[in-house]
């Protein structure tokens, strides 16, 4: 990852039409934006052409990013419209649509949770997939590239409180799926 | 940070294939290309549809056109005019004249050219700008 100033920089230049400037923003941040993508959609080919689709947009659209804050997650709110446009058209996001009312609570006083092997850790990697889309987008974003909550906020566009609502409730259900997995 | 956090931190990432930053970059590279030809062609049309639109009225325009013959007799006269407070009356009634009947001679074709040609030159000078900034 790039620093704040070094980012400025490259997008102050490629603001101006710099292509150098901007290629070396697609290089510094395409391996990070993948991770994030390819959890949330869990398709690799989906997650390459959406991360393609994203730095296309981000170069069109350089006008509106505001260069004192931090460009991944410009990149990445991009790339969430991107999918969502996506999940809209394959009706993806209403089968797995979140219900604000629903309630789901902790089945888990909490023993500590253990994974021991390979297939505990493919059966969480299916648990999230598993999640609601906007459940996965947080826990994406959280864990695949390490972005603060009010980084993700910003992202998704979300008020900071409903980020750790969503992480929260995650969280009890990739509980409630490993213990259902481990019996 | 729970246990579970520890999990989800540790948990194997999923790596992007090898060369897809490369691949980005081409891809956005051809894009970028292509985008400015289209602007370059689209600035070319219009600036022709612009000369196209605006051309007979260039052509009454330089029809009517006529210069003085005592070209420094009309220079003096033309710079000592500021010098009076009628002459300066008689420039600003000339200039809303002027404003006036260039307004009523163009028509629409003629707003369609002038628009045509802005436009086009604006393009053109977008592309111009952003070549001598790399």
């Amino acid at each position: 990852m790039l620093s704040l100033e070094q980012e400025q920089e490259l997008v102050e230049r490629a603001r101006l039409g710099d292509e150098q400037a901007f290629e070396e923003l697609i290089l510094a941040y395409t391996a990070p934006l993948y991770r994030a993508i390819v959890r949330m959609t869990g398709d690799a080919q989906e997650a390459e052409s959406v991360v393609q689709e994203s730095f296309w947009r981000a170069w069109r659209f350089l006008g509106r990013y505001h260069n004192d804050r931090p460009f991944f997650p410009f990149l990445v709110t991009i790339a969430l419209n991107i999918q969502r446009d996506r999940w809209r058209a394959g009706r993806r996001l209403d089968e797995r649509a979140l219900e604000e009312g629903e309630e789901i609570t902790d089945p888990v006083s909490a023993p500590e949770l253990l994974i021991e092997n390979d297939e505990q850790r493919r059966a969480l990697v299916t648990a999230i997939q598993r999640l609601p889309a906007a459940y996965r987008a947080v826990i994406a974003l959280r864990y695949e590239t390490e972005m603060s909550y009010e980084e993700i906020a910003e992202a998704l566009n979300l008020p900071i409180n409903t980020v750790r609502t969503h992480l929260s409730r995650a969280k009890i259900l990739l509980r409630k799926a490993m213990k259902e997995f481990n019996g | 940070m729970d246990d579970l956090d520890r999990i989800l931190t540790h948990i194997k990432k999923e790596e992007p294939p090898e060369g897809l930053a490369e691949q980005v970059r081409l891809n956005f590279h051809r894009r970028h290309r292509r985008q400015q030809v289209m602007r370059n062609l689209a600035s070319l049309a219009m600036l022709a549809a612009g000369c196209w639109l605006l051309l007979p009225w260039i052509g009454v325009l330089t029809s009517q056109l006529s210069l003085p013959q005592d070209g420094i007799g009309w220079l003096q006269s033309f710079l000592s005019l500021p010098s009076t407070g009628m002459a300066v009356d008689t420039t600003i009634r000339n200039a809303s004249y002027l404003q006036q009947s260039v307004s009523n001679s163009l028509d629409v074709p003629n707003w369609l050219g002038l628009l045509s040609m802005a436009g086009g030159t604006l393009l053109g000078l977008g592309s111009l700008l952003q070549k001598k900034m790399m």
